[in-house]
């Protein structure tokens, strides 16, 4: 009784830490100016004009902040493609690294696994300078491609461990159940392995995408207009512009947080099953 | 249909191996079983006659075509694997529907096809149901049904029953010897299980360690084993192994000796060998081909008990009950006989029980004797 009384009681706390601070940036972003000031935990007089100045396509507004506001939808459309790019190399590059590391036993397996996870344990701050070069010798600077290939770098690794871990509970029989019954070995893989680890692949798709759409070192180090800067770094914007209101800045910041939240909500289930499922045949 | 002949198979995983050199003619609409303790190499077989694995030397022929080379989707074959394997993402209709669609057959036929099929398996009220929503038995008939869908020339089964539990797996032994007697397969069929094996085969081939120790009918398997390892793997209770020495009397007669017993062979059995006078045996014999009566210290008797253990006579001395099992229609008496003991099949109405003496009557005609080093069989004629 205690016990399960104290684990929910941890289970609150741990939702109320993890959860308050975008709360609180939801409610600022509905409240008019005065109320920040006066340290308002809820908005009392709920306003959307915040919201007004990202959708302000025809430019009038003369505000603290217009110009970057404006900016916002292009940058999200940036953000879109880098995230959705980084998540298909994850998925492709991804699946195939973990069928075989999880099927073919060949020399070096694990070793090459270690390496990996061991370059997940270098800070992306210690790779900075030599990545930036890298890109600017390839004229890949100011472009999608280079937040998406620096993205991928480090993306990649988890996604072949997770996905290595749930293809190895696909029991080796299932496939061999579809080449008796008449797949080709590539057929086997897309036919059978594939629908029946979707969960997996929703998963560890659905986190690349968010770990691509938060990140903002790379994208800030590569990206220098519009043209190719992800909405992490545009938001980033408003602490150099002085006296842009709070209530707008926290607007922007659920503009940023609205999409990952609606993708996890989304594929809950799937996520869920796929971190910590297995499949049986 | 089809004959399917195995030529020189050999398996190398690594340093280790699986199959050796093992040549096998299996004939068409044959039930036959590769029967073994895991790790004998008869699921990698299998899987070679599948075409899932590869083999280091040797060929696979299904009847005139040289099969080593093509790969399992385009051989006549079907499986059922020990694990089921169905597509946990279909439904049971498209589980079976799946080889008849990757071999593009039309959707009517399919329908017609596992229609039929599930009704021989009696699962036509499954179709709707994913697997993880059907029992352990009814996945096997989902199993079997998607095997038999297709008409394959060869049907492969790799444990199929040792997954289920034991009512049910009596159940699906009557089912799949019925499905054999009803369609016109081949039979390949993987079992570590002796009793399986002796009840659904046409022919058994008894394997370890890649090797097949024997090939031939449950009957011969069973009445004569090519070995020690045959001899103690087929049956249940194991066959009784004593050791002893091969002697001749001064009358000519011949008999097994060793501490604690001494046992008369019959002249027709020695007829077929040549036994060196003072060679080292084991003396084989069935808990069933034993019979049981009272030593000489024992007052309850239920039959004669001998003289003595003389040169024509059969029997053992200085015998004693260690355990009494009764079964309901027999009884098991495990009999010490000096430094082994002895496990004997009698009637439930024996009433000897744990610390009596009692001597063990061998039947002659049912003795088998192996080489005390090889284990070969000295009475087999091969």
């Amino acid at each position: 009784m205690w016990r399960r009384a104290s684990l929910y009681i941890y289970a609150l706390v741990a939702v109320i830490y993890l959860t308050l601070p975008f709360a609180w940036v939801a409610a600022v972003s509905f409240m008019p100016e005065r109320e920040v000031t006066q340290q308002h935990w809820w908005p009392e007089e709920p306003t959307i004009g915040n919201y007004s100045l990202y959708f302000d396509v025809e430019g009038q507004s003369a505000d603290v902040g217009a110009a970057i506001a404006r900016q916002f939808p292009r940058a999200i459309v940036n953000s879109l493609i880098i995230g959705s790019a980084v998540m298909l190399l994850n998925l492709t590059c991804g699946s195939l690294a973990a069928y075989a590391l999880s099927r073919l036993p060949f020399r070096g397996n694990l070793l090459l696994l270690l390496f990996f996870l061991g370059s997940r344990s270098v800070p992306g701050v210690a790779i900075m300078i030599p990545m930036y070069l890298l890109m600017r010798s390839y004229g890949l600077l100011d472009t999608h491609l280079s937040v998406i290939l620096s993205h991928t770098t480090f993306t990649l690794p988890f996604t072949i461990w997770i996905l290595k871990g749930y293809f190895q509970t696909v029991p080796l029989d299932l496939e061999r159940a579809a080449r008796v019954d008449g797949c080709t070995p590539l057929g086997a893989l897309l036919r059978v392995f594939l629908p029946v680890t979707t969960p997996g692949l929703v998963a560890v798709g659905i986190f690349a995408f968010i770990a691509s759409w938060g990140e903002f070192l790379f994208a800030l180090l590569f990206t220098t207009t519009i043209a190719s800067r992800p909405v992490t770094v545009l938001a980033s914007d408003f602490a150099q512009e002085l006296q842009v209101p709070f209530t707008v800045i926290a607007a922007g910041g659920v503009l940023v947080i609205l999409l990952p939240l609606v993708l996890s909500f989304l594929f809950q289930r799937l996520i869920i099953q796929g971190i910590g499922g297995s499949v049986t045949g | 249909m089809a004959r399917v002949r195995l030529k020189n198979l050999t398996k190398h995983f690594g340093d280790v191996v699986a199959v050796d050199d093992v040549t096998l003619d299996i004939a068409d609409r044959e039930f036959l079983t590769l029967l073994g303790p895991s790790g004998c190499g008869k699921t990698t077989l299998l899987n070679m006659i599948a075409g899932l694995e590869s083999p280091t030397a040797g060929e696979v022929w299904f009847d005139d075509r040289n099969v080593t080379a093509v790969p399992p989707e385009r051989r006549d074959i079907a499986m059922v694997f020990q694990t089921y394997a169905l597509y946990p993402h279909m439904s049971v209709f498209d589980n079976v529907a799946f080889g008849l669609k990757m071999r593009g057959v039309p959707a009517e036929d399919r329908k017609r096809l596992v229609l039929e099929a599930s009704k021989t398996m009696e699962i036509e009220h499954l179709l709707d149901r994913k697997p993880r929503a059907l029992s352990g038995g009814q996945r096997q008939r989902v199993a079997l049904a998607r095997a038999i869908v297709r008409d394959p020339g060869v049907f492969l089964l790799d444990e199929p029953l040792s997954n289920l539990d034991a009512q049910l797996r009596v159940v699906m032994r009557t089912e799949l010897k019925r499905l054999h007697g009803e369609l016109e397969m081949t039979f390949v069929y993987v079992t570590h299980d002796q009793a399986e094996s002796l009840i659904l085969s046409d022919r058994i081939v008894v394997m370890k360690d890649g090797q097949i120790q024997q090939i031939g009918t449950p009957e011969s398997i069973y009445d004569s084993p090519a070995n020690t390892f045959v001899a103690g793997f087929v049956g249940s209770p194991p066959i009784n192994l004593l050791n002893g020495t091969l002697e001749q009397s001064a009358g000519g007669a011949w008999r097994v000796v060793a501490e604690g017993y001494a046992c008369g062979v019959a002249a027709s059995m020695i007829e077929r060998m040549e036994p060196p006078e003072g060679q080292e045996v084991f003396l084989g014999v069935r808990a069933e081909d034993i019979e049981v009566g009272a030593g000489p210290t024992s007052d309850r008797s239920t039959s004669e008990a001998p003289d003595s253990v003389s040169d024509h006579s059969w029997s053992v001395a200085r015998a004693s009950v260690v355990v009494r099992e009764p079964m309901g229609s027999d009884l098991y008496l495990t009999v010490a006989v000096g430094g082994s003991n002895v496990k004997v099949r009698t009637r439930p109405d024996v009433r000897f029980d744990r610390g009596d003496s009692v001597n063990l009557f061998f039947d002659p005609e049912k003795l088998h004797l192996f080489d005390g080093e090889s284990g070969t069989s000295l009475t087999l004629d091969i």
